[in-house]
């Protein structure tokens, strides 16, 4: 029947409309692991994808990877940012204060903004300094992030009496802002 | 005629997998957080006898898959006759406070499961950094395999001025935080070996959730013995 001029143009059609489905298909699924779901599904009894393999009686000690994904010129302008902020010289309050390169590290996870930027910034002070009022700091969140807009994300901090020998410090790379600074933060700070 | 009726079934299954998979890419790429984490690396490791073991735990118990909506990476391991209970009454009154659930999917050869985990802690609160482990088995409360005996295995961060009064809380640091954990059993003298087994989960430094969620793994488990 194919070969009827009345249907073939119809049936011509619809090949062609099934290669295009079979293109889209194929690209919406690539598109699905691209983005990182590596299976999809809710269901408690879902079999996991394995990905890795190890063995109880392998030891593989590494070291915490270096930080990835931004290059050294965003790296150092986030570090420039972030020393050259009002806020970090309040909290300093006159203290000597170092960052440490090896924990400049890339802010990810904002998904409101493609073209968004960010980097963290650790800060040490050479003593232990209070945690000011007036600084810019995250609204409560979940553990598995924040679920606002950066721009509603913070507050500023009230008058604690914290006592920090480091920050974390938030930078917008495109704008050139302080985002937020982190009371405490750094691998190496506030030891327990 | 049935060749046209079987090319239009064709057309529309695919037409109805594309639009799926293209709705399923949309949805994966803008969650409905503006500022999320997600893993970067393996979620899953296999373990001694095939066991299959969570490389993270989940902030919901819905997709094992998920890579986005993860919590943090499991970092620790205790072996030979270890239950959930005895590794909490090892935390004892240093670590007695609790925190909120996540969930770690697991399946030791007795069948895939959730299990959800408040975990041990130190005091928190809006002064306080608190060192946080959820410790992980299924149902009878312990895992096995014939290599390691019945073992559990943990994931660990540490909360910063964590409280409802808006403090500036954020949370991290799991790598760091589980070397206190460590220290803390060897203080009580347990044996526990560090880094001792590769597990695929090495997080760089990353200022994930928008700068909320710290990720910091070196990709291995402290291995300690529980008689």
């Amino acid at each position: 029947m194919d070969h009827d001029p009345a249907i073939a143009k119809p049936a011509r059609w619809r090949r062609a409309a099934g290669f295009g489905l079979v293109v889209c298909a194929v690209a919406g699924a690539g598109a699905v692991i691209s983005t990182g779901i590596a299976h999809s599904g809710s269901a408690a009894n879902d079999v996991p994808k394995i990905e890795s393999v190890a063995t109880t009686g392998a030891p593989g000690p590494t070291q915490v990877p270096v930080a990835a994904g931004m290059s050294d010129s965003d790296a150092r302008k986030a570090e420039q940012i972030a020393l050259q902020s009002s806020y970090v010289a309040k909290i300093a309050g006159g203290a000597d204060l170092s960052v440490d390169p090896a924990e400049t590290a890339p802010v990810t996870g904002v998904v409101e903004d493609p073209s968004f930027a960010g980097a963290g910034v650790i800060i040490t002070f050479a003593r232990a300094v209070e945690f000011p009022a007036g600084i810019p700091i995250f609204k409560d969140s979940s553990e598995t992030g924040n679920d606002l807009p950066l721009a509603d994300a913070t507050q500023l901090s009230t008058d604690t009496g914290r006592l920090v020998t480091s920050v974390g410090v938030v930078v917008n790379l495109n704008s050139g802002d302080v985002i937020a600074v982190l009371p405490g933060a750094g691998s190496g700070g506030e030891a327990k | 005629v049935k060749a046209i009726t079987t090319m239009r079934k064709v057309t529309a299954l695919l037409a109805s997998v594309g639009i799926g998979a293209l709705i399923a890419a949309l949805i994966a790429s803008n969650p409905a957080g503006a500022a999320t984490a997600s893993s970067s690396t393996n979620l899953f490791v296999s373990f001694a006898g095939g066991d299959v073991l969570a490389n993270y735990d989940h902030g919901t118990a819905a997709n094992p898959n998920s890579r986005s909506g993860v919590d943090w990476t499991t970092t620790m391991f205790f072996k030979n006759n270890a239950t959930v209970n005895k590794v909490k009454s090892v935390l004892g009154s240093s670590y007695s406070y609790t925190g909120s659930p996540a969930y770690a999917y697991l399946n030791d050869g007795s069948g895939a499961a959730w299990d959800a985990d408040s975990g041990r802690k130190d005091l928190g609160g809006c002064n306080y950094i608190d060192d946080h482990m959820r410790i992980y088995a299924d149902s009878d409360d312990r895992l096995y395999n014939t290599t390691d005996g019945y073992y559990v295995i943990a994931s660990t961060h540490r909360d910063y001025w964590e409280s409802s009064s808006n403090c500036g809380e954020y949370f991290g640091y799991s790598e760091t935080t589980s070397a206190d954990f460590r220290s803390y059993f060897v203080g009580q003298g347990y044996s526990c070996a560090a880094n001792a087994v590769g597990i695929g989960n090495a997080e760089p430094l990353r200022y994930d959730g928008g700068g909320t969620h710290i990720w910091e793994n070196d990709g291995n488990l402290h291995r300690c013995v529980i008689p």
